[in-house]
């Protein structure tokens, strides 16, 4: 069974068809690219995968639950036990430390554990500075500690939206990194960019056009040993 | 400068036994004394008392309106917090907190910040006021009383109570609002 499914799924604001009859499928452990010009729907789907917003007409089958027919709670629910999210812009509580911000997810999810906290800031290379507030990091880092917050909970879907669009070549090579780890471990990942190259590195590529899927590129030369 | 020839009264208060006729004792002593005179001071003292309830009528009114004021002020404080929060409480309705939960986060934070408040402003006006009980006394020209301690206890804790339910009273509606946060916001504001 795929561990997502939008059938026939629109979003319409106004007479505006943000997405307009898109339907995919991404299987449990999958790693899928959404790429496409600017308006072309793709945060709209993200927004809609994520729990954070529901079509206006078709179905989301999340892990076989039609997410789209759920109430708030129950979607706020499926988001923090299942759903780990990294955005382009760096949304970290400005008041807390790095250590802080990956244990305000767990806090919600389950019970904070500093430690648990900061084998996670290992994992992206910040250890040594999980006591810095995020004005004290570069943007590079604070995207880092997003990622670290995604993945405290050991979500099954991983969504980010142009996770890499704020950052270097470094950093982008620490992330891509950490993506394929997260890969390799089973996780689901769908990422939007319009990155090739982060593309690349996924096994299958989406392409938005006017709120459509344009088409669908298998990316042969995948390989994540 | 030349100096004001000041006219000195002194005044000698005789306590009369309950029920003891009045004129009676008055015109005893007038009768004992030359150069004294004696005065039936009721109506004096009546005075001063109504005067003084006006002003202690003023004060409550004063204070009424000083609790109002504040309740509308932290009302527009928290809106004001509110809208500048948003984003905040939207990411972490994105990290899975619960509409209740973040609700209840913004009411406790309310309290506590009354709380704070309330205990600092009590300690500054504690500060202002017991130390200079005298230079209050000699401004006012009227004797100027401190309560026992029990009931300053007494008012300072209803006080503190008082503004710890009118903070949280004034962050309902913040609370209420922050709670209905969009969570996609944080992702459309890219
Ligand atoms: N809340 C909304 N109300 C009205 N229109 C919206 C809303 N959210 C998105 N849209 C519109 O839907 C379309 C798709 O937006 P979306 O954010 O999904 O694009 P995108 O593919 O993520 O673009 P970008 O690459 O620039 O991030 C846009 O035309 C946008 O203006
Ligand atoms: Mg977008």
């Amino acid at each position: 069974m795929a561990l997502l499914e939008l059938k026939n799924v629109s979003k319409i604001y106004g007479d505006l068809k943000a997405l307009n009859d898109v339907s995919i499928q991404v299987e449990k452990g999958e790693w899928v690219a959404i790429m496409g010009p600017s308006g072309s729907g793709k945060s709209t789907m993200m927004n809609i995968i994520g729990c954070m917003d529901k079509p206006t007409i078709g179905e989301v089958l999340l892990d076989g639950v039609d997410i789209s027919k759920e109430s708030q709670k129950a979607l706020t629910d499926i988001r923090r036990d299942k759903i780990g999210l990294i955005f382009q812009q760096f949304h970290m509580v400005t008041y807390l430390t790095a250590v802080e911000n990956v244990m305000v997810s767990q806090y919600y999810h389950s019970m904070p554990d500093e430690e648990e906290a900061l084998e996670a800031l290992d994992r992206v290379g910040l250890r040594e500075r999980a006591k810095h507030l995020p004005g004290q990091l570069s943007g590079g880092e604070q995207q880092r500690v997003c990622v670290a917050r995604a993945l405290i909970n050991h979500p099954e879907l991983i969504l980010a939206d142009e996770p890499t669009g704020n950052l270097d070549e470094a950093n982008e090579n620490i992330v891509l990194d950490l993506f394929r780890q997260l890969h390799r471990e089973g996780t689901t990942l769908i990422v939007v960019t319009h990155d090739p190259e982060v593309a690349e590195a996924a096994q299958r590529t989406i392409v938005l056009e006017h709120g459509r899927v344009a088409r669908e590129v298998i990316n042969e030369n995948f390989s994540n040993q | 400068m030349k100096e004001k020839k000041r006219c000195l009264v002194s005044a000698i208060y005789v306590k009369v036994r309950e029920g003891c006729d009045i004129g009676k004792v008055n015109s005893a002593i007038q009768g004992h004394t030359r150069k004294a005179s004696a005065v039936r001071t009721k109506s004096m003292i009546t005075d001063v008392s109504d005067s003084l309830s006006g002003v202690s009528k003023t004060v409550t009114w004063l204070i009424v309106t000083v609790w109002v004021l504040s309740f509308v002020i932290l009302l527009i404080v928290f809106f004001m917090i509110a809208n500048e929060r948003k984003k905040e409480f939207a990411l972490l309705r994105l990290l899975g907190t619960s509409r209740a939960i973040l609700g209840s986060v913004v009411r406790k934070e309310a309290a506590v910040c009354s709380l704070a408040g309330g205990i600092v402003g009590i300690a500054l006006a504690a500060l202002v006021l017991f130390p200079f009980t005298r230079l209050i006394e000699k401004s006012l020209g009227l004797p100027y009383l401190t309560p026992e301690i029990p009931v300053i206890l007494l008012t300072a804790l209803l006080t503190l109570a008082g503004t710890v339910l009118a903070g949280s009273m004034a962050s309902f509606w913040s609370a209420a609002r922050l709670s209905r946060v969009d969570p996609g916001c944080v992702l459309r504001g890219n």
